[in-house]
């Protein structure tokens, strides 16, 4: 089924610096939208409005015709990855799977090569990389439509992250999925969507020359 | 606020179990003070200060794990205001047992 969201007029300023003035976005089921920006441009501020998890200084989201002031607050919707681990570390893997899955298909979740063999380990246990592979796979197999994931290549081996592009791509099938991350290369690569934050604005890619013209990379980083 | 379903309540039970920490160890500090008024003291330690430190620790050391309630649709106000009320129920009641048990 085919789901919509839009994040409209949204507006974000700290210590009377305007981070985010007036951005639209648009993801449906079946777009990877990739969000490229330099350092403190608002990418993560603006996962978080869309999120939820942040006010905004002003904002309006919709999902499939309804308005939403915190779309997480509504199961089904949207999840977040943020760049920090949110992973209880307490918990062994097993059990955390059960807590986000419901309980349904736990077994052949962690009938993985790289979770099965940790699935009784405690979170803490658990290196960067796998810490990581476990969050991404969990979002993606929860029944939210949406799925926004800040950085999820940071800290991941490249094998790791080709695994997860492929775990991203299926995924899309079914649901809409908006990421960042600083692997410019990796985001341009999975993604079927991109744009820029750049100066408080979006700027909408096609090719990384549209990259270099908004000052993102240099003329050198092409290949 | 919404009431929590019973998936949700689980988590709920999660995250005020790991601000007992804190609330235990603010009673029992207080309490010590004088065994006398034990029950009395722990039970207002817990509901007042241990309350208090506990959701401060959580705020400045562990902001990042309201994350995983977040994407359970479990707001940060929905797991203060359990945490709070939890602990007043638990303190009152502490208070109640150990004032009746001084004067009995």
């Amino acid at each position: 089924m085919q789901s919509i969201l839009e994040i409209d007029s949204v507006m974000q300023s700290f210590d009377g610096r305007n981070i985010l003035s007036d951005i639209y976005l648009k993801c449906e089921t079946g777009d990877i939208l990739g969000i490229l920006g330099r350092n403190g441009s608002g990418k993560s501020t603006l996962l978080k409005i869309l999120f939820g998890a942040m006010k905004g200084d002003h904002k309006f989201i919709r999902i499939d015709g309804e308005v939403y002031d915190k779309p997480f607050k509504t199961t089904g919707l949207v999840c977040y990855l943020p760049q920090h681990s949110f992973l209880l570390g307490h918990l062994a893997v097993a059990t955390t799977v059960a807590f986000y899955l419901d309980g349904i298909g736990v077994d052949a979740f962690l009938d993985d090569e790289l979770l099965g063999k940790l699935r009784d380990n405690k979170i803490n246990s658990l290196s960067g990389g796998e810490s990581r592979y476990l969050e991404i796979k969990l979002l993606l197999n929860m029944p939210s439509k949406f799925v926004l994931l800040d950085e999820p290549f940071n800290g991941v081996a490249p094998v790791m992250i080709d695994q997860l592009k492929t775990m991203i791509t299926q995924h899309s099938a079914t649901k809409g999925i908006i990421l960042t991350d600083h692997d410019y290369n990796n985001v341009l690569d999975v993604a079927n969507r991109y744009c820029l934050v750049y100066d408080g604005g979006i700027k909408h890619i096609e090719t990384k020359n549209d990259l270099v013209r908004w000052q993102y990379l240099t003329v050198n980083s092409l290949d | 606020m919404t009431i929590p379903d019973k998936k949700q309540l689980k988590l709920l039970a999660i995250f005020y179990k790991s601000t007992l920490l804190f609330s235990i160890a603010c009673g029992v500090m207080l309490g010590a003070l004088n065994f006398q008024i034990f029950f009395v003291a722990f039970g207002f330690s817990f509901l007042s200060a241990g309350t208090v430190i506990s959701l401060l620790y959580k705020e400045m050391s562990k902001q990042h794990e309201y994350y995983f309630y977040y994407n359970k649709g479990i707001s940060k106000q929905t797991l203060i205001f359990t945490c709070i009320l939890t602990n007043l129920v638990i303190g009152i009641l502490l208070i109640i047992i150990g004032s009746y048990a001084k004067h009995s």
